[in-house]
């Protein structure tokens, strides 16, 4: 079982060729005996033939340069002087004229739905009162402040707003999202995802954190930049994450994760596919950030993925004393404790030879743990 | 103020031209199989370089190679979701615009169909594994191109890979089964 965790790992790079020759038909002389690698290193090739035949069969010959007359306009945009930053606004479309004209309805139609909801509400049928309550909720919300309280959709907003108060966060309900965030930015983001912090202790959010992340979050990719206070706030410091409520916390993960897929994935509560997206990213802040929201599902069936991981970084951070990989060798130490419940490591994971140790070790743990199986086959 | 950056930015733009041209045109003509599109979205992707610098003068590309790479994939793949469907019609009516004159119109569904649902499968990778994949499969680019063009390591290349071929293996099986 651990030598096919191993070796399945590596099917990939044998059926693409980037193996050494001896690793290679060492690992093909296994998977034509073994019952669970050679189906799966079929289903790769499977996949990569189904995908090569609809996509790369074919195909016409590729030019080789640019055509004159395109390099051409390439060349004289960059001769172009440069336009002044603050760009001349746009001539806007002609409007219809019945435009206004619908916006002085559409504002006349909501003065009486508000008003007619203000009078409900002082009658004493109140379950009739509702209804139009809810109707007029998306209307009041896109125009006046004032009224929203009254409607549901908008009472949905406000309860993530006041978690947000309640977490140290301005009043603003929406927040801002940073296309670029900095690294340490989303090591913070993540520490306060699992809980205002420093290591990943035993007392970790559970998965039902992201669970949460959903409602917390905007449904809609953000329309651009919610304002607020919060990137400065998030500048601060722990203060705001030190008893972070759930809800606020995995939005504030989401918000500053660096990498747009995992934030997609964590808002479709899927920590396990954020994860694994910042694990593969080449910097190692996205790296950390990736293990501690592994760590934070507590899931041991990821375990496995933990230790594909865990192997890669073995070889890769062989020798390096920098401290940059004693801080992955510690997440991901930290990583398996969370998933498994097991003791953290205690010993000094800037030696390699430690870590290579702790590693025999998870693995050991997963021979005796099989869990149920999420891979192939 | 932007004057005196031009010349820099053309010397720019024409190294990188010189450099990328070719395999930005190799990648685009496979994943579009038209070479005239290929030249236009080429053509665009460097244009929308110049524009960000231009517009974001204190905002480095750190890697513009991967910059560009991740630029003109997404345009084919915006291209290709665009056209999904008015290509499927063209075909049916006979008026497929790629060299496919010898193909039956048996042949041609056929490939469409497959096309369609390779697609499928790779919408279900994020954007990044969606070109990694691309990369290696369509333009068969060995793990250290990919992952200097897509400023990864080349571990994090076959690691994308590995879990990329399982994801969409476990959709393929049932189909194929």
């Amino acid at each position: 079982m651990n030598s096919c965790h191993h070796i399945q790992e590596r099917l990939t790079d044998l059926h693409f060729g980037e193996l050494p020759a001896a690793e290679a038909e060492r690992i093909r002389s296994h998977a034509a005996g073994c019952p669970d690698c050679g189906p799966l290193l079929d289903a790769l090739r499977d996949v990569e033939a189904h995908l090569t035949n609809a996509l790369a069969a074919d195909a016409p010959a590729p030019p080789v340069r640019l055509s004159d007359d395109r390099r051409r306009a390439i060349l004289d945009a960059a001769a172009r002087p440069a336009q002044p930053v603050s760009r001349a606004p746009q001539a806007a479309p002609p409007r219809p004229v019945l435009i206004p004209f619908l916006r002085v309805a559409a504002a006349v139609a909501l003065l009486a739905i508000v008003m007619l909801h203000l009078v409900n509400r002082r009658a004493p049928h109140t379950d009739v009162a509702s209804a139009p309550a809810d109707t007029s909720a998306p209307a009041a919300s896109a125009t006046a402040e004032t009224s929203a309280p009254a409607a549901a959709p908008a009472r949905a907003e406000t309860a993530g707003e006041t978690a947000a108060k309640t977490a140290g966060e301005t009043a603003d309900q929406t927040i801002d999202l940073p296309s670029a965030p900095e690294p340490a930015e989303i090591a913070h983001a993540v520490d306060a995802l699992v809980k205002g912090g420093d290591a990943l202790d035993a007392d970790m959010e559970a998965p039902a954190t992201f669970g949460a992340a959903p409602a917390a979050i905007p449904s809609e990719k953000p329309s651009g930049k919610l304002r607020a206070n919060a990137a400065a706030k998030r500048a601060e410091g722990g203060s705001a994450t030190t008893h972070s409520p759930r809800p606020t916390a995995p939005r504030r993960a989401y918000a500053t994760m660096p990498d747009k897929d995992a934030r997609v994935a964590v808002r479709r509560g899927d920590p396990k596919a954020a994860a694994l997206d910042l694990l593969s990213a080449a910097d190692p802040e996205q790296q950390i950030a990736g293990l501690k929201t592994l760590a934070a599902t507590r899931d041991p069936r990821l375990v496995a993925d933990l230790i594909i991981y865990a192997r890669q970084l073995d070889r890769t951070l062989d020798g390096d004393t920098s401290e940059s990989a004693n801080r992955l060798r510690r997440a991901t130490a930290d990583a398996f404790a969370a998933l498994t419940g097991a003791p953290h490591v205690k010993t000094r994971l800037d030696r390699h030879a430690n870590y290579r140790r702790a590693l025999a070790g998870w693995e050991a743990w997963l021979q005796q743990h099989p869990q149920p199986a999420e891979s192939l086959p | 103020m932007g004057l005196t950056v031009q010349p820099d930015l053309t010397r720019e733009i024409t190294e990188l031209m010189d450099q990328l041209e070719a395999p930005l045109l190799r990648y685009c003509t496979r994943l579009l199989r038209r070479p005239d599109l290929a030249q236009d979205i080429v053509q665009e992707s460097f244009i929308r370089f110049l524009n960000h610098r231009r517009e974001t003068p204190d905002t480095a590309i750190n890697n513009p190679k991967s910059w560009l790479h991740r630029v003109a994939h997404n345009f084919a793949l915006d291209h290709i979701r665009r056209n999904r469907r008015g290509e499927a019609i063209q075909e049916e009516l006979g008026e497929t615009m790629r060299d496919a004159s010898h193909d039956g119109p048996g042949d041609r569904l056929d490939r469409r169909d497959a096309a369609a649902a390779a697609w499928q499968m790779l919408d279900l990778l994020s954007e990044r594994d969606r070109q990694v994949v691309t990369m290696k499969i369509v333009d068969k680019r060995s793990y250290k191109e990919i992952a200097e063009a897509m400023d990864l390591t080349v571990t994090n290349v076959g690691f994308i890979l590995h879990n990329s071929l399982k994801k969409m293996a476990r959709e393929l099986a049932p189909k194929l089964a």
